[in-house]
């Protein structure tokens, strides 16, 4: 009843069924959550900045792919010093923190222009197809795994079960060429490739849907079953709750927090590579063609600025879907 | 029988399907329960006393495969042969039901209120808001205090105690006319108990309704009941009104389960009585009365001829050795 402002944190165990003290608890809990998930997020983003300028400052030499073939090596040298590269480990790093701190991570040779703009100008269509295809791989998972974990053994199940496995075995770039093989070319449904209409979205986004679904589907089937088993369950039958009202409004709060979780892990999953063959074969105008194409042509700057802010993109997520789970799920909510 | 009775249940067989073959909970299970009546079932763990109780309300653990044969009508409509839109209209509306362990009974993501403004919606026509008061007039009635900040409590911010009155709460909310108390005290300590027991009871009286209570504790029988049935490996074996069981048990079983049950005397240096040998899983049906192998009394012909349980008297039991022979075998026992 005392809901007194500065003891807002840490109410160890309130036994007092008062909704007013719940209620300022979550919140506080929430904002506290959220702090150290932003702190964690920090630390990750400057270990994903040193690993990347780690590899940079000892793998390869800039110089020698920057400088004409028949340069001697004083040329060589004077080419290195005037780029800072001569300096020591700590000084190149901590200019190279400052330059990032602007958001410039380096010019690309390719394109002759600074990287990030390079990035920034195609990540809004592969963070869209991503998008897209975290949902489709939801639906298809949670849909398949409810379907399947509410009828334990039976041949829905067990087809269900099948198609999981078919989606976590196969490559994606041939589940997406059969994909264009069968609609777009066959049965002239869909465009090809490319990104001209909302409809050249559709295979691209089933792709993904299908490639990352799976696992969403075998995690919810199984979660589904073990909350099945729930003594809750049996009584709230036994209370004459309809089937559906059960899965819907029981069953399914109780495992979202855990589905959540999977689908941003697969999500995640998309920006550590799935995701660019993908555009690659749907000739979509995203990240996949610009890494491939700046990595042949050994341009690192462009390479760097997408790994930069995809890294950043999964911590983002990760943060997003911790604190929804959180909100989903009062179990999960300290104390 | 001019007004139907509120639950007859005939030749009541329920079989579950298991790798090691079927498994009979309850073997031809025949009783009648009359409005505002209340029943105790008594028996050992596996005696079928639950198996009865949930196969009138249909809902078996899942995963099960079971085959049920009889009659079991509630009012005159059969249970048993009722589609499974039908039954869920019978649950918590008709039949109240309170299980065992209440600390896992409740959905720990939804609240108190939740639960039962839900069940209140689905079986009667009332709005959000109405069925919210009459939620929180349920709470208040089971003795929660504050229910009206109660129903925005979660699960786990009660006690085992006062999450067993939720669940009675619960069952009750709709009225129905049969509570089934499904060994509903077992699980608290003996204060809280004899609190829930006085609970059950009292709604009984005030709702009028009739409640049937399964136990494995003659005390909780002889706190609650007008009437008790004894249940041994599926089968009914002794029936009456509770006061004449206690005083004068007309089967060995009672008799034995009745001198297990501890007493408080000083000095009396009581020895337990315990009923020799395990109670069996029946697999297949044997000939004979089920209680033979660990019965003091048992001759041939209790290993060959089930006794039949007669269906008029008031007090009546399966048993072959007459009531005479058995009380003084009990003596002697008790004189030991």
């Amino acid at each position: 009843m005392t809901s007194t402002q500065q003891a807002a944190p840490a109410p160890a165990a309130a036994p007092g069924p008062a909704p007013r003290t719940r209620r300022s608890r979550t919140r506080s809990s929430l904002g506290r959550l959220v702090l150290s998930r932003l702190r964690d997020a920090v630390i990750v983003q400057f270990l994903v900045v040193v690993t990347i300028f780690v590899i940079g400052f000892y793998v390869g030499d800039p110089v020698t792919a920057f400088a004409p073939p028949d340069a001697t090596e004083e040329q060589l040298a004077q080419l290195r010093h005037s780029l800072g590269l001569d300096q020591p480990f700590w000084v190149q790093f901590a200019r190279y923190l400052e330059n990032l701190i602007q958001l410039d991570v380096g010019t690309s040779v390719w394109q002759q222009r600074p990287a990030m703009d390079a990035v920034w100008e195609v990540i809004g269509n592969t963070v869209l197809l991503a998008v897209l295809g975290a949902i489709a791989a939801a639906i298809f998972g949670v849909v398949g795994g409810v379907l399947a974990g509410t009828r334990p053994g039976s041949l829905t199940d067990r087809v269900i079960n099948l198609i999981a496995v078919v989606s976590l075995s196969v490559a994606s770039f041939w589940i997406g060429l059969l994909l264009i093989i069968i609609f777009a070319v066959r049965l002239d449904l869909v465009p090809t490739s490319g990104l001209y209409e909302w409809r050249s979205l559709i295979l691209p986004v089933a792709t993904l849907g299908f490639i990352h679904g799976g696992r969403i589907c075998q995690v919810t089937r199984s979660v589904v079953l073990d909350e099945m088993s729930k003594p809750y369950v049996l009584v709230a039958r036994s209370r004459g709750l309809p089937w559906r009202r059960l899965v819907a409004r029981h069953i399914l709060r109780n495992v979202a927090a855990t589905v959540l979780t999977t689908a941003g892990w697969e999500f995640a999953r998309m920006f550590g590579g799935s995701i660019y063959p993908i555009e690659v074969v749907f000739a979509w105008p995203g990240l996949g063609p610009l890494m491939t194409t700046a990595a042949h042509r050994h341009d690192f700057a462009i390479v760097e600025a997408a790994v930069l802010i995809t890294g950043a993109l999964v911590i983002l997520v990760n943060l997003v879907v911790d604190v929804a789970s959180h909100l989903l799920d009062r179990r999960l909510r300290p104390q | 029988m001019t007004s139907p009775r509120l639950l007859e249940v005939d030749n009541l067989t329920v079989c579950f399907s298991t790798s090691r073959g079927e498994v009979y909970g309850t073997d031809d299970v025949s009783f009648s329960l009359d409005h505002g009546e209340t029943l105790g079932v008594v028996g050992e763990s596996g005696s079928g006393k639950s198996v009865t109780a949930t196969s009138l309300i249909g809902v078996h653990p899942p995963l099960t495969r079971v085959r049920t044969t009889g009659s079991a009508k509630l009012e005159g409509r059969d249970l048993l042969t009722m589609s499974e839109q039908e039954l869920r209209a019978v649950r918590g509306a008709e039949i109240g039901y309170v299980f065992q362990d209440p600390l896992t009974a409740l959905n720990p993501s939804l609240t108190v209120g939740h639960h039962l403004v839900e069940t209140m919606l689905v079986h009667t026509d009332m709005n959000r808001s109405a069925a919210r008061r009459r939620a929180a007039e349920l709470l208040d009635l089971v003795g929660i205090p504050n229910s009206a900040g109660a129903l925005d409590s979660y699960p786990d911010q009660f006690s085992g105690g006062m999450r067993q009155r939720v669940l009675v709460a619960l069952a009750i909310s709709c009225r129905p006319k049969l509570l089934i108390a499904d060994e509903a005290t077992t699980a608290l300590d003996p204060t809280v108990q004899s609190q829930i027991l006085a609970l059950l009871r009292s709604l009984c009286r005030e709702l009028s309704m009739a409640m049937i209570m399964i136990t494995h504790d003659f005390g909780v029988i002889a706190a609650t009941c007008d009437r008790v049935q004894v249940m041994y490996a599926g089968r009914i074996v002794e029936r009456g009104p509770v006061a004449d069981v206690l005083a004068h048990p007309g089967h060995p079983y009672t008799a034995g389960l009745l001198r297990l049950a501890p007493r408080f005397e000083l000095n009396h240096h009581h020895r337990l009585h315990p009923i020799p040998g395990r109670a069996p899983t029946v697999i297949r049906p044997q000939p004979g009365c089920r209680f033979a192998p660990r019965c003091e009394l048992a001759d041939d012909r209790c290993e060959r001829e089930v006794p039949p349980l007669s269906a008029d008297a008031a007090h009546t039991h399966a048993c072959w050795r007459s009531s005479a022979e058995l009380a003084a075998f009990t003596e002697d026992r008790t004189a030991e």
